[in-house]
């Protein structure tokens, strides 16, 4: 019973890392740290004379709170980065809790009090921990924490993660805050991690340092990472099952074969943790995606409505050591207007889009739209202000309908803002609930022009949307980028595609060098353009 | 402090450091030639040791002397070791998650090669711990580093005494660092590593053997780690677990050194053997802080990192 | 079997679920020079990279001189004589200039190291003077100048070109065009791919065009 109780506990620190693993793709190997940090505190707290109530909230809060240090110094972090600054995390942590003494007496560990108690003065309630209540204590804690997170799978914020998890770089021009959600689960997973911790301890009235070693942090994600590539709740449940069945495995074969059993563990969870990574890409493309749809918007005759807004660069440069990408730029897209931006390859046209879009702040100069200075503005915060752009590749997420693409763009607008209106407006209505998989390259183009729409963006920059397409195709892509200027966006369209340039834009500038060289109608632009430059 | 302790704490630390510097090459090569953070590298310096060790010593091995053959057997297990692991790690652990060269970076599975390589170190420090399990263990050296001289210590000006032991491994260590760093700019191969390392795709269309020579990187990394295992082991008790901090410490001195400059985890690594030294002998600070401040470092260096190049990602 | 030296049969290729090339065929001579055109995102890059094996055809065959090539590593293919020069002037950042030339050199290639070497100086005599810089120290037109004499570097029957012309100044361009025909005039076949054609129509004896996955003449009409 004991045991079992001891599982449950640590499966809700499973859950809360599924939030960082499965959920967002960060790769947190420090859970085990977050573990000590609960278990630790509370036998420090109890032991200075707190109530137990008290003293398990506060290990929880200094389990929180070391998570947000570990956000601050993760969620700028490349996921490669991630995990090996975590992975030390939990090293530092493990390290620490054998050097310092008076954090953990050493290899012998903290005794908690012998019977712990619960006094509660208000309602007249005392009673004694005993094994059959933790077992309930923590079979209702996983309960919730299941219960919890399935609600949230199921909700807008599952959308979110899903964008978080699948591209990184897209969820922030769908208006996502990518570092502030990447923090908030963290933070909760540390949290979680912590009740964890002090449930362990009390329910084995001590604290070891050798029981939250980096192999439990390894374990931990190990569960956590099982079905990472289409998390669903049962799928960390299903992972900790297996993973707590190690040690009792370990033992039998440790005692079989006279070995440590410390070696056999080790043995058998490096193979579950090889095992997982080479299946979890196979097993993932096999998984059907979700097809059903979040709560339906409440409203739906505004929809897409736009407050139009003019988006303008001043003298925008970019350096990077000592080459100048971009040199003083200046441009100006207004609301009904496209404006096409054309430059052979190297001119500075992708670093110009990333400039605008905000995820590249410039050496000099600044970006305005709807007359405010946006220089300095994130691009989720952009997004919501209404400008927002698209990439070159369709950047896919693949585990989402179209539908509920364009559903997790609206987000931008607000919680109940629907995007259906945006498949409508590029002809992809008849493929909302399709796999997005199975959208030929024209068409994913045009969900990414959709996506970008649905966020009711007043100002779209577009990378190439025609790069892929087929002569329908591209006819299409008119029809679309006609229907959006008809509603008061402004369309920056960068495009080698020089007869659409020539066919849809009002307004056309030519980069060259990192400069614009030529600005005015397309027909004055664009011969410059196909000559590359020569007088032929 | 005095000076003569001073002098001691440099001289010992720069030995130390030197270990490092050895297995932060290593970590860099591979870190700029594949992209990948090689999790494992400590672990096959320390394993590789512990390889020689159960090969020809038995899984009770005894700081005795090694007579001359038992010696040169060991140093030459130890170093085939390393290399050999390293290669198995990169073909099991480390291709099957990052694309095929050309291919675009859609192939590219970090979960997969950080969840391979922790896992490769894992099942090297476990498999070993089925024949290792006592916390430590005293192991031989083959190099004989403390019998260069009879008292098997030396005076260096300034009152200061250091074992014969340190400065022989400052020594090999610093050479082998440097001679590494010269063969990297300087040689064929490493031209052609350095190739590579720039773009895979421009050197296949070249007719470079990009494959053979990731193998051959990852081989020369292993090595270089065992090497390091050899200089470290011996001069202090160890268990199998000893190798992931030491890998660490090593990332600390690249990460210093700005991942994927080879001069700088030259530099680096240095710097972390000093910090070390000073921690285990400042008042304020002592031994226990020898393993937690470098693991700091890491942390801290990665958080820092990309503040160093000049655009500002905002998002 | 057919004289010419390249020769591209019926190939389907593409990423995913989509498929941008779908029965390309195309033949180069010996000596002789092809402009492949078409707009961005036609599949000239993927033809160009099933040519020189890093993406592997669906169907479909590629003989080089006479020998069946399709499947092979990148690194055999350029021993059977066929240089590609990757768009977006990949030069090896970190080494100079002469090392980006001389790197992939043979062993036993070593003894006509000098002479291949002063012919590509001789092609680009602005390489010559700053052959010991780093080449990210160089221009963009230095740097596709130097891509394209490090292709030459193993004496390629045939060279494949991504978008030389890309980005670089008028009088670029032209020293571009006058190396290109010398090569010809020494024997060196080239695959010229190109979106725009004012390159292509200034030195190649033939155009064609790559449209919905297809090649085919390319004509004089303007491409639409």
């Amino acid at each position: 019973m004991t045991e079992l109780a001891s599982d449950l506990y640590m499966l809700v620190a499973v859950l809360g890392l599924a939030l960082c693993v499965a959920y967002c793709g960060q790769p947190v190997l420090c859970q085990g740290a977050f573990v000590s940090a609960g278990a630790f505190g509370v036998a420090h707290l109890l032991g200075v004379g707190l109530p137990l109530a008290a003293a398990v909230l506060l290990a929880v809060a200094i389990a929180a709170v070391l998570g947000g240090i570990v956000a601050v110094l993760t969620i700028h972090l490349p996921r490669a980065h991630v995990a090996l600054s975590t992975w030390a995390i939990a090293w530092l942590a493990y390290t620490a809790l054998q050097s310092f003494h008076w954090l953990s007496n050493g290899a012998d560990g903290l005794s908690l009090p012998v019977p712990i108690r619960l006094h509660s003065g208000i309602l007249h309630l005392s009673f004694t921990l005993t094994e059959g209540v933790h077992l309930g204590v923590a079979a209702v804690l996983c309960a919730g924490v299941i219960v919890a997170l399935a609600r949230w799978e199921r909700g807008v914020a599952g959308l979110q993660a899903a964008a978080l998890r699948e591209g990184p770089a897209l969820a922030g021009t769908l208006g996502v805050p990518v570092r502030a959600r990447r923090a908030v689960a963290l933070i909760c997973a540390a949290a979680l991690g912590g009740l964890a911790g002090a449930g362990i301890a009390l329910l084995a009235s001590a604290a070891a340092p050798a029981d939250v070693s980096p192999l439990l942090s390894l374990q931990l994600f190990v569960a956590a990472l099982i079905g990472g590539a289409a998390p669903r709740v049962w799928a960390p449940v299903a992972g900790w099952a297996v993973v707590a069945a190690i040690p009792h495995l370990a033992g039998s074969i440790a005692a079989a074969a006279e070995v440590p059993a410390v070696g056999v563990d080790g043995v058998l969870t490096a193979a579950l943790l090889g095992l997982v990574v080479v299946l979890r890409g196979p097993v993932g493309r096999l998984l059907p995606i979700v097809r059903g749809r979040p709560r339906a918007a409440s409203d739906t005759s505004d929809a897409g409505a736009v407050v139009p807004g003019t988006l303008v660069a001043r003298g925008v440069s970019v350096r990077l050591g000592d080459a100048t990408i971009l040199d003083g730029v200046d441009l100006e897209v207004r609301p009904g207007e496209i404006h096409a931006l054309v430059g052979a390859n190297g001119s500075g046209k992708t670093t110009l889009l990333r400039v605008l879009s905000g995820t590249l702040r410039p050496t000099a100069g600044q970006i305005e739209f709807r007359d405010a200075d946006i220089t300095r503005t994130a691009t989720a915060r952009r997004v919501r202000a209404g400008v927002t752009r698209t990439f070159q590749r369709p950047a896919e997420l693949p585990s989402l309908t179209p539908y509920r693409q364009v559903r997790l763009a609206a987000l931008a607008r607000g919680r109940d803002a629907d995007g259906g209106w945006a498949l409508e407006l590029t002809d992809l209505d008849g493929h909302a609930d399709d796999d997005p998989r199975s959208l030929t390259g024209g068409e994913q183009q045009l969900l990414q022009v959709a996506r970008a729409a649905a966020t009711g963006a007043a100002v779209l920059l577009l990378d190439e949307p025609a790069a892929g397409m087929s002569a329908d195709e591209r006819q299409r892509l008119r029809v679309v980028l006609r229907r959006l200027t008809e509603r008061g966006v402004g369309l920056l369209l960068v495009e080698h595609d020089s007869s659409l340039v020539a066919d849809v834009a009002d307004r056309a500038s030519l980069l060259d060098g990192g400069r614009v060289v030529a600005h005015g109608t397309p027909h004055e632009v664009v011969p410059a353009l196909t000559g590359s430059g020569t007088s032929a | 402090m005095t000076g003569a302790v001073a002098i001691q704490t440099v001289v010992s630390g720069l030995s130390t450091g030197s270990a490092y510097v050895l297995i932060a090459i290593g970590f860099t090569l591979l870190q700029r030639l594949t992209g990948v953070i090689a999790f494992a590298h400590g672990d096959l310096a320390i394993g590789s040791v512990f390889v020689g060790v159960i090969l020809l010593l038995g899984s009770a091995p005894t700081a005795a002397t090694l007579g001359l053959a038992s010696s040169a057997g060991l140093a030459i297990v130890v170093l085939a070791a390393g290399a050999l692991a390293s290669v198995l790690v990169y073909l099991l652990a480390v291709r099957p998650f990052v694309p095929r060269v050309g291919r675009a970076a859609r192939g590219w599975d970090v979960a997969g090669w950080v969840g391979g390589g922790l896992a490769a170190g894992l099942l090297v420090r476990a498999l070993l711990g089925l024949a290792f399990d006592q916390d430590a263990y005293a192991v031989p050296d083959p190099l004989h580093l403390s019998q260069l001289n009879r008292s098997g210590l030396v005076h260096l000006p300034g009152g200061a005494v250091v074992t014969t032991r340190t400065l022989g491994v400052l020594g090999i260590g610093l050479v082998v660092g440097l001679l590494a760093e010269r063969l990297l700019v300087a040689s064929r191969v490493g031209v052609r590593m350095r190739a590579v390392s720039d773009d895979a795709t421009a050197a296949a269309l070249l007719g470079l053997p990009v494959r053979r020579l990731t193998l051959l990187a990852f081989a020369v990394a292993g090595a270089l780690a065992g090497l390091a295992g050899l200089l470290i082991a011996p001069g202090q008790s160890i268990s199998v677990d000893s190798g992931v901090v030491l890998g660490l410490k090593a990332i600390a001195g690249a990460t210093l050194g700005g991942l994927g400059s080879i001069r700088g985890a030259l530099a680096g690594g240095l710097v972390i053997g000093l910090i070390e030294a000073f921690a285990v002998q400042a008042s304020f600070l002592g031994p226990r802080y020898a393993d937690v401040l470098p693991l700091a470092i890491v942390v801290l260096a990665l958080a820092l990192a990309p503040l160093r190049s000049r655009a500002v990602v905002l998002e | 079997m057919s004289a010419a030296l390249l020769d591209v049969r019926d190939v389907r290729a593409g990423y995913g679920g989509t498929e941008t090339l779908r029965g390309a065929s195309l033949h180069v001579d010996p000596a002789e020079i092809v402009a492949l055109l078409g707009e961005n995102g036609a599949g000239k890059t993927t033809l160009a990279r099933v040519v020189s094996g890093l993406h592997r055809a669906r169907t479909g065959s590629v003989y080089l001189a006479g020998r069946d090539i399709t499947g092979l590593a990148p690194h055999q293919i350029v021993r059977h004589g066929l240089a590609h020069v990757s768009a977006g002037r990949r030069v090896f950042a970190s080494l100079t200039i002469e090392q980006n030339l001389t790197v992939a050199a043979r062993r036993r290639d070593r003894p006509l190291l000098a002479g291949r070497l002063s012919e590509v100086y001789e092609t680009f005599p602005a390489l010559r003077n700053r052959r010991r810089l780093l080449a990210a120290a160089l221009s963009g037109g230095e740097q596709q100048m130097l891509v394209i004499g490090r292709g030459l570097m193993s004496a390629p029957q045939l060279l494949v070109v991504d978008e030389p012309s890309s980005g670089l100044a008028p009088a670029m361009i032209d020293a571009l065009a006058a190396a290109i025909r010398a090569l010809r005039d020494a024997g060196t076949a080239t695959l010229l791919i190109e979106q725009h054609r004012s390159l292509a129509e200034r030195v190649a004896d033939r155009m064609l065009s790559l449209r919905e996955g297809r090649i085919e003449p390319a004509g004089s009409a303007p491409p639409s």
